[in-house]
């Protein structure tokens, strides 16, 4: 080389480097905004060097490859975190609508239904022939009743959203794994010696933003093959993405209530999701709701029983004997009892059912009526040493720990991810004030190589003119 | 750090949520006067608040059963005081008959004055409070003395209220125990004699008559004050309870209202914290070199 001719090949190089550094700032400039978008780098390299006899001399410049800049610790930090930030982001938003259920700091609920019913069974022992105060018995009773059952049903309706939930984010994992093999197919192929790339940046941003997509819904681990194949296991190892293929999972009812259960394959792997939405979901369905369920039942039955076992040896007026305050329920234990929870029907249809007295002909005597108004503070409850009320209290209080808890959790587990986000950013996001500089850096690249090949045109034409006259 | 306008946004937007929901939150803790929101707000205190509504409506329960406990037995009392005075208006009837000449006429109408007040206790005896008989032990519905020479028709039992978790009351005396006691026989009875004895002038059995009927007024009387030891008790345990009340709401309040000055300063703070978030961030995300090209 060291020709003119020569140097206007060197010129062109340059005006080549120019123009794709400038068309690369444009693609990061464009994706500034995109999910998952890892700025890029146009790699330049000096050509090869000819020998002439002063020494060496370069050709120019080559555009090596484009990088995209990444951090693959930083990249696995995020699919690591993102389950346990969407886990608890769930778990918190589930927990929340029960918070409202149960919090009655603004509203009355079960509590003052509660105590209204045993005070209005103590204003009857004071007035035990009252009519009046046998109507409010009865209004108290259906009204406590209502709220358990009410409340009751709320709460399977939290199960059943949660497990219809389970469903559709199965089916999430499902599409997320079904593209993220397609794309994997899609990276090998464009990276494979055949095709020229060496890195395909784009597919890659592209599966890399499915798969912490996928990471948000469950729990999973990734590891990365030679051909730049990702694979992915999911809860307990379970190979969800393996190349160009991928395992689906899927969701069968299970009794004793129907709520489905996650399969992988004809094993139950319910069990080991423990990261994501499907865990948020999987533990207010079946862990948080289900012990809630288990202390209003647990109430419901008490009450029944105490009531009941005073009420049905107990007078009314007219001398009526023998009759259940509350329906009973049929068990087994404490199950459905909160269900089952009503007043039962023959009071309901003559309220001088209601028990008063343990004496026959006596019915100013209020000895039961008193005996029942007193179990409102009998501690028959937690071994012996809550009453209702307190049991009651302590049932808010676990619900409102439980939401507190899965709320800190989750702000805590945000901050990190938030913070891991800003780490990727940092290194892998569009920053327009180097894209800027990048742009004229470029420009200024463009217009000097322009700038050569006129001198060199110049020259050239100069000889020509000079010779060839 | 190499820093990225997708950061700014980040940070931007996750800062004004944090100040829009401390701005939020104690907005609506100014114009609820509530301090807990959510049951998650203070799980402690909220379970506490619960605790302590049901101990105040278990006090409201025992203020109200002793203010009905009160009423019947200060009516109770009342009709005791009565009999008392128709007791001893029997006895100084029978004394002015003792000493004087045996006037027919005159023991005539002192007898048919004492008939009267036997007739007046009769009917004394059959009080009711809120329609129930007040001396027919728990056989309220029953008549206990449908006429003068009537047995009792009531029954001897008691009735108790509960006054508070370890108090019970009895809020009735049975009518057998008034008007009987342990004499063979009840005072109407004894005073139908007396009116027998003025007729017939028998200074001697209307001697006798007088310290009968002076049994049943120091039995009365004894009985009158057994109720008002009760209201007694019944006034203590009510200032108690209304005192047990008083604290019980004070505590939730302390628990769960909000302190006005501190929220409304929390409004405040968080509301000049929203809008530095917001001006601060409309400046920064402004700001790229490519407005400072070309």
């Amino acid at each position: 080389m060291g020709t003119l001719l020569g140097s206007l090949y060197t010129g062109i190089k340059g005006l080549y480097a120019a123009q794709m550094g400038l068309a690369v700032t444009g693609n990061n400039i464009a994706n500034v905004n995109t999910p998952g978008y890892s700025r890029q780098r146009a790699v330049l390299a000096d050509s090869f060097s000819v020998q002439i006899p002063a020494g060496s001399i370069g050709t120019g410049v080559d555009v090596q490859k484009i990088l995209a800049v990444r951090d693959r610790y930083v990249e696995y930090r995020l699919i690591e975190q993102a389950p346990e930030k969407s886990r608890d982001e769930t778990l918190a938003s589930g927990l929340s609508n029960i918070d409202a259920m149960f919090n009655e700091t603004q509203h009355p609920g079960i509590q003052s239904a509660l105590t209204a019913l045993f005070s209005a069974y103590s204003s009857l022992a004071s007035q035990p022939e009252s009519l009046a105060q046998r109507n409010d018995v009865l209004t108290k009773g259906q009204q406590l009743t209502a709220l358990f059952r009410s409340r009751y049903s709320n709460l399977t309706e939290v199960q059943l959203s949660s497990d219809r939930a389970v469903s559709s984010t199965v089916d999430q994992i499902n599409a997320l794994s079904s593209q993220i093999a397609k794309l994997n197919q899609k990276v090998v192929e464009a990276e494979s010696g055949s095709s020229g790339i060496a890195t395909a940046n784009d597919l890659r941003d592209n599966r890399d933003e499915l798969v912490r997509q996928l990471s948000n819904l469950v729990n999973i681990s990734t590891t990365e093959t030679e051909s730049g194949a990702v694979t992915i296991g999911v809860a307990g190892g379970r190979l969800l993405v393996a190349g160009s293929n991928s395992y689906q999972l899927t969701v069968s009812s299970q009794p004793p209530y129907g709520y489905k259960d996650v399969f992988y394959g004809t094993t139950d792997i319910t069990s080991d999701v423990t990261g994501g939405e499907l865990a948020g979901h999987l533990q207010v369905r079946d862990t948080y709701v289900p012990a809630y369920k288990n202390d209003l039942d647990t109430l419901a039955a008490q009450i029944t029983t105490d009531v009941n076992a005073l009420h049905v040896n107990g007078y009314g007026m007219n001398n009526l004997i023998g009759y259940n305050f509350f329906t009973p329920w049929a068990g087994p234990g404490v199950t459905g009892a909160a269900t089952a929870f009503s007043v039962d029907p023959a009071i309901a249809a003559d309220v001088n059912r209601i028990a008063t007295s343990t004496a026959i002909n006596q019915p100013g005597n209020n000895d039961l009526a008193t005996d029942i108004a007193d179990l409102a503070t009998a501690l028959n409850l937690s071994g012996g040493t809550a009453s209702y009320s307190n049991y009651y209290a302590n049932l808010t209080f676990k619900v409102g720990s439980n939401a507190s808890t899965a709320g800190d959790n989750e702000t805590t587990e945000a901050a990190i991810l938030t913070q891991l986000q800003n780490q990727r950013d940092s290194i892998s996001g569009v920053s327009l004030d180097e894209e800027a500089a990048a742009m004229i850096q470029f420009q200024r690249g463009y217009q000097a190589s322009a700038q050569f090949m006129k001198v060199i045109d110049d020259l050239t034409a100069y000889i020509i003119s000079t010779f060839g006259q | 750090m190499r820093v990225v306008s997708t950061m700014q946004y980040r940070n931007l937007v996750e800062n004004l949520e944090q100040q829009r929901d401390r701005n939020n939150r104690a907005q609506l803790q100014v114009s609820s006067g509530k301090r807990i929101l959510n049951l998650k707000d203070d799980p402690l205190a909220a379970g506490e608040i619960s605790n302590l509504e049901a101990d105040s409506v278990q006090s409201a329960r025992y203020l109200a059963a002793g203010d009905t406990a009160l009423g019947k037995l200060q009516y109770t009392d009342t009709v005791f005081s009565h009999m008392l005075n128709l007791v001893t208006e029997a006895v100084t009837t029978a004394g002015a008959t003792i000493s004087l000449t045996n006037d027919a006429a005159y023991l005539e109408a002192q007898a048919q004055r004492v008939e009267g007040i036997r007739d007046e206790l009769v009917s004394s005896s059959n009080s009711m409070y809120q329609g129930k008989y007040i001396f027919s032990g728990t056989a309220t519905m029953t008549t206990p003395y449908p006429t003068a020479a009537s047995a009792y028709q009531g029954n001897g039992n008691p009735i108790f209220i509960r006054a508070d978790p370890e108090t019970v009351v009895q809020t009735n005396i049975p009518g057998d125990q008034v008007f009987q006691g342990t004499d063979p026989q009840n005072v109407f009875q004894q005073l139908t004699n007396l009116a027998a004895d003025i007729r017939a002038h028998d200074t001697n059995l209307i001697s006798q008559d007088m310290a009968d009927l002076q049994g049943v007024f120091d039995r009365m009387n004894g009985l009158e004050t057994t109720i008002g030891n009760a209201v007694n008790q019944l006034d203590t345990i009510k200032a108690r309870l209304n005192s047990a009340k008083l604290q019980n709401t004070t505590l939730q309040g302390k628990l769960g209202d909000v302190n006005l000055a501190e929220a409304i300063t929390d409004m405040t703070l968080s509301q000049s914290a929203l809008q530095a978030t917001l001006q601060s961030g409309a400046k920064i995300v402004q700001l790229s070199l490519i407005d400072y090209l070309g």
